[in-house]
């Protein structure tokens, strides 16, 4: 399975008469993208816009986030999501790199995210550095909030395949190419090392959809890492903290499946990846551990592992059986999670659950940190966060990062982290 | 050049009006810099100077220890301190006390920097450390210019409005939480490096520990 990954590195987004990639500049023509967007009945109507990096542009009540991206050689992409149920992970795909589209929200009792474009919010998340193309939609009366979010789902990977479109038969600013095969004898004597992918699995609006289907009809599985960076799944969070939310952008662009890669065959023999859901049971996360650390035992055969989580605190417990297991079967395991320690960071318990297996662990914040924020220029998507947040958006906020996508990406896809003082 | 204006806290014993004998001395405030108050006009140089040095002896100041305090900061308030210095106390126990009331009353009521030192075994340690600046010290006065070079550093770091770094890099003791920080490699990155040192017996150290 050899995935080439073709990137266009787009620098600027406008809207024109025609929708275009050319010399980096993406051009949309708005009317045809709002038509093409608007052919679903449980949206009523769908504004777009674009913001730059670096503008001091405050976007508020962002949900999800993807990539534009095709397949160089057909019409669609997202395998079992958009597209028919193709394996993904082989062949060209296009990517517009350097732009992301944000699904956003316009209804209550979902959890809205914030990327402030400049200031000291612009820091924390990836997100302050792309293009982002928002796609402000309102719900036709009548429609269930989980609804809602399969249509902007809907629209938002509909939206990524119509931008992508634009890349096609165009030469690639630059082509990265994936894939496992090595000469042989190249990678002996390197330490193997798998990756154990937790998957949030509870219900609608708080799911990740894998071919298309959510993750707890699975058990745990194994799947070549190009088919998770050639959209074999899709981020359907709604409602957790969009600090930890392991959007669709992340998932294409996995930083511990394309850092895996880097080292594969110089560092480490990348032997693959475990997809394992996140039960609601003990009896359900014990049988899904031992499957899991099975695979990776002996499926994988791999001698090292690194783990992460998707979710809140009770996920902790799916972390820490997971280490147990593969740690008793002699796989080392590192695993990555956000810590629980209060605004002051004073917390005793880090975690919700915790083993004495658990020893080299990786911190991407405390998730209950706060930040000040200043007032920005304009702010976009409503003055008000839905989902617990009253401060008036068009000043100077105190945010917790818990809002910020990616702030403490579960996912690893964030440089922060947490330091004695 | 504005000159930081700093005010010096010390003990009977530093103050070499001798020891034991003056303990049950009240506190009184004089101009410039006495006893170790001379290594931090040294360590300033022209950036500032001490202008004024409180003293108070330690047995007076242990008895009541939160009344005096409101008296020593009284004496101190007038000179309008930039940034406040108290001891080191190495390891002395009333003299820790006295250093770590005084300077949690002046970072909490003048809001200005108040750093100290003591060993950490002092066992006034344990009392101050959530609330203020100590600097680790040897537990006798032997490490006074290393400790003092490292008082000022971190005071004057906190005069200019900067995040101290990690203790380790500062020299203070652990406050007891955790800050949210900025590094400079992606997480997941550190997670793969952490297993490849793990994987071939190389020392790692994790970033998130638990209690116990």
């Amino acid at each position: 399975m050899r995935l080439e990954m073709g990137y266009f590195d787009v620098k600027r987004v406008e809207f024109g008469q025609r929708t275009v990639f050319a010399g980096g500049v993406l051009t949309i023509n708005k009317d045809e993208f709002v038509r093409h967007l608007s052919l679903d009945s449980r949206i009523s109507s769908i504004d777009i816009a674009v913001v730059h990096p670096g503008e001091r542009v405050r976007i508020a009540n962002i949900l999800e986030i993807t990539e534009p991206r095709i397949k160089e050689a057909a019409e669609h992409y997202y395998p079992g999501m958009l597209g028919p149920i193709y394996r993904a992970g082989d062949g060209r795909t296009n990517a517009l790199r350097g732009s992301a589209i944000f699904e956003m929200c316009a209804i209550e009792g979902l959890i809205g995210g914030l990327v402030d474009m400049a200031g000291e919010g612009a820091q924390l998340t990836p997100y302050s550095g792309t293009i982002n193309i928002c796609l402000l939609a309102e719900p036709s009366p009548g429609t269930r909030a989980a609804d809602y979010c399969y249509a902007l789902k809907y629209a938002a990977l509909k939206a990524s395949v119509y931008l992508a479109k634009t890349t096609k038969g165009l030469k690639a600013d630059e082509v990265e190419v994936f894939d496992l095969k090595r000469p042989q004898g190249n990678l002996a004597g390197l330490p193997k090392v798998a990756y154990l992918m937790q998957l949030h699995s509870h219900g609608e609006t708080r799911e990740p959809f894998v071919y298309g289907v959510n993750s707890r009809n699975y058990y745990p599985t194994i799947l070549h890492p190009n088919e998770i960076l050639d959209g074999a799944i899709v981020c359907g969070h709604y409602n957790i903290s969009p600090a930890f939310r392991n959007d669709t952008y992340t998932l294409l662009n996995h930083p511990v499946i394309c850092g895996l890669f880097r080292r594969h065959g110089t560092e480490l023999d990348f032997r693959g990846v475990v997809i394992s859901p996140e039960p609601t049971s003990l009896t359900e996360i014990a049988r899904t551990s031992m499957m899991a650390s099975g695979l990776l035992k002996d499926a994988l055969q791999a001698d090292g592992v690194v783990v992460t989580k998707e979710g809140g605190g009770h996920t902790d417990v799916d972390l820490m059986e997971n280490c147990d297991l593969c740690e008793q079967l002699g796989i080392r395991a590192v695993l990555i999670d956000n810590e629980w320690l209060g605004p002051d960071g004073a917390g005793e318990f880090p975690l919700l659950a915790s083993s004495p297996n658990a020893d080299a662990m990786v911190s991407v914040g405390n998730v209950d940190g706060h930040v000040k924020l200043p007032g920005m220029d304009k702010v976009i998507g409503g003055t008000r966060l839905i989902g617990g947040f009253n401060q008036d958006l068009d000043g100077k906020i105190t945010l917790p990062i818990w809002f910020i996508p990616n702030a403490v990406s579960q996912a690893g896809f964030t440089y922060l982290s947490t330091e004695s003082r | 050049v504005i000159m930081i204006r700093v005010v010096y806290y010390t003990n009977q014993v530093f103050w070499q009006t001798g020891s034991e004998e003056k303990a049950g001395v009240g506190p009184s405030i004089v101009q410039g810099a006495v006893g170790p108050g001379m290594f931090i006009n040294r360590l300033l140089g022209e950036q500032g100077k001490v202008i004024a040095t409180a003293i108070c002896g330690d047995n007076y100041f242990s008895e009541r220890p939160q009344a005096v305090a409101s008296q020593v900061l009284d004496l101190i308030e007038k000179w309008k301190p930039d940034i406040f210095i108290a001891g080191p106390a190495f390891n002395a126990g009333r003299y820790g006390l006295a250093c770590g009331q005084v300077c949690t009353a002046v970072s909490e009521r003048l809001g200005i920097p108040a750093v100290t030192g003591m060993f950490p075994e002092n066992p006034a340690v344990s009392l101050y450390r959530s609330r203020i600046f100590i600097i680790e010290t040897s537990n006798s006065g032997v490490g006074m210019t290393k400790a003092m070079a490292r008082i000022i550093n971190l005071a004057c770091k906190l005069h200019r409005g900067e995040r101290p770094r990690a203790p380790a890099v500062e020299g203070y003791i652990t406050r007891g939480f955790k800050e949210n920080i900025i590094t400079d490699k992606l997480a997941a990155e550190r997670a793969i490096s952490l297993l490849l040192k793990k994987l071939h017996g190389e020392a790692f150290e994790t970033e998130i520990t638990f209690p116990g």
